[in-house]
């Protein structure tokens, strides 16, 4: 397929732009019914009458804050559980049940039980860090596992110290899948936390405040509450994004990726 | 000589001896082997306690030992002991055995019935080089060095290091990453790391192979000399012809299983 230029990108992008909002306006139109699907100038004016208020930034900040706290977490976690799993056999194959239950449960109904178990305020972050922790966990060990049986082998029998190995052995294996895939679960993390804010309901968060309008039928400021879940989103993942290229091209690490076998005489 | 204690099963022939016949598993002959290497090592040595000695002397032997992989003999009940310093070569055709003898001393491969046993510091040249590719020829090297065992700056080790590389023609070459360096010039840095690595016995898995008939030599020469303290076994095809028939101290043989 040809590339399209630069300029030609953008024209289509906002081209595919106009016809969601076209779409969405004549369907509202259609209805006419402000419940039931709100036209996009009322969401607009909703969004803009939450954004001149401090509560809206104030639930901003509080997701945000609730999330990235799970998310941190679930990395930290995920690294240690990860890394203990990469170097035993023995202790990835104990770990193996756990993540796969975390993993195959759907995110509602973890949520309605953390809701159980930990209360309100503290279900968004326990969400955002069991959606992260097995993705990390897997990335993590399977990276080490990975690492190369050969280079293992002469690290032994030169003695390189336990530090040595991981650090030019098993990380420089495991750092670059494990960074794709803690920003890419970064996102899973933010819509699965505010899906759990609207779960809980009656907090000051971003997914508290879909709940509330949801409640009273305020559906343009839904709209605009999602709207913010939405260019949040989309920000998360710009950010995320940036930041693995940049770690990507700058952070190559020293690794011990294996010689390849010297084969036939080398011309010198 | 042939030594094992069943010869009817063997299909190693043992160490097949020069003149100076030290590989044996007879105690009395191993002590023997010491004391000589005591004298080399120690001139005015005469009143050390041989006890003591025996201790420091290199020494290698498979007693019996059996390797299978996947209920396939690769090793069938070999004997051999490498006893004191010196030049050893392991021979036999491909798919012999000689890499998996090799890495059940190097401590490498940990099924196998029989016994085993390796007094000093292990040393390895691998069949492939095994490096770190992005680290620097130089680097690479200090890997197997830890100055501070050795109660020597990081830089005297350096200067070491960088000397074993010079005499392998990689003086130029120090600070290149290991990565772009040619099949053959990472061959040779992996023979100054097993080298810089001071080891007791040196295990050489077809070290020439990669290398032109110069730095064959060079290479061969470094080896001979290590051998003066060191138990250098060399698997090989057989018939390199690099040291001379006096330079071997014995020659292991194997044979195709089954």
């Amino acid at each position: 397929m040809k590339q399209l230029s630069l300029k030609k990108q953008i024209l289509w992008y906002g081209l595919g732009l106009l016809f969601i909002i076209a779409l969405w306006w004549g369907i509202s139109l259609a209805v006419s019914n402000q419940v039931v699907l709100p036209d996009p100038a009322a969401v607009a004016k909703a969004f803009l009458r939450l954004a001149g208020t401090a509560d809206f930034y104030l639930a901003v900040l509080r997701s945000m804050a609730g999330i990235l706290c799970g998310y941190l977490a679930g990395n930290v976690a995920g690294l240690v559980l990860g890394g203990l799993s990469g170097l035993s056999e023995r202790f990835y194959a104990f770990m193996r049940p756990t993540m796969t239950l975390i993993k195959s449960t759907p995110v509602a109904s973890f949520i309605i039980l953390v809701l159980i178990w930990v209360g309100k305020t503290g279900t968004p972050a326990f969400t955002a860090f069991l959606i992260v922790l097995p993705v990390v966990w897997q990335t993590v060990s399977s990276g080490m596992r990975s690492a190369d049986r050969k280079l293992l082998e002469a690290a032994e029998v030169f003695r390189l110290s336990a530090g040595k190995k991981l650090k030019y052995i098993y990380v420089p294996e495991a750092y670059p899948v494990y960074v794709g895939a803690s920003l890419t679960a970064m996102g899973f993390a933010w819509k699965a936390g505010v899906a759990a804010e609207v779960l809980a309901g009656g907090m000051k968060t971003l997914g508290g405040n879909i709940y509330s309008s949801k409640i009273v039928l305020e559906i343009p400021e839904l709209f605009a509450w999602t709207f913010t879940v939405i260019l949040l989103s989309l920000v998360i993942e710009l950010c995320a994004g940036a930041v693995l290229r940049k770690i990507l091209k700058r952070g190559k690490l020293p690794s011990g990726r294996p010689s390849a076998n010297p084969g036939e005489v080398a011309a010198e | 000589m042939k030594h094992g204690r069943s010869k009817g099963r063997k299909r190693a022939s043992g160490a097949a001896l020069n003149a100076s016949g030290a590989a044996v598993n007879d105690p009395a002959q191993k002590g023997r082997g010491a004391s000589s290497c005591s004298e080399r090592g120690n001139a005015s040595g005469l009143e050390k306690v041989p006890s003591t000695d025996l201790e420091n002397v290199p020494f290698a032997s498979f007693e019996g030992v059996t390797v299978r992989f996947d209920g396939k003999t690769v090793i069938d009940d070999l004997s051999f002991s490498l006893d004191g310093p010196g030049i050893y070569l392991l021979e036999g055709p491909s798919g012999s055995g000689k890499t998996t003898v090799l890495r059940v001393l190097a401590g490498l491969e940990n099924a196998y019935e029989g016994k085993r046993f390796v007094n000093g510091k292990v040393s390895v040249i691998f069949q492939e080089p095994r490096l770190f590719e992005d680290f620097s020829v130089l680097e690479n090297v200090m890997l197997a060095v830890d100055p501070k065992k050795r109660g020597v700056t990081r830089r005297e080790a350096e200067a070491v290091c960088a000397g074993i590389l010079g005499r392998l023609g990689l003086g130029a070459e120090l600070s290149k990453k290991a990565g772009e360096c040619s099949g053959g010039m990472k061959q040779r840095v992996a023979a100054a790391r097993a080298l810089a690595a001071e080891p007791d016995v040196l295990l050489a898995d077809e070290p020439f192979s990669a290398l032109d008939e110069d730095n064959r030599r060079t290479e061969a020469e470094l080896l001979a000399e290590i051998s003066s303290s060191c138990i250098v076994l060399i698997a090989t095809h057989g018939g390199e012809g690099l040291f001379g028939e006096e330079a071997v101290k014995a020659r292991i043989r194997l044979d195709m299983p089954g």
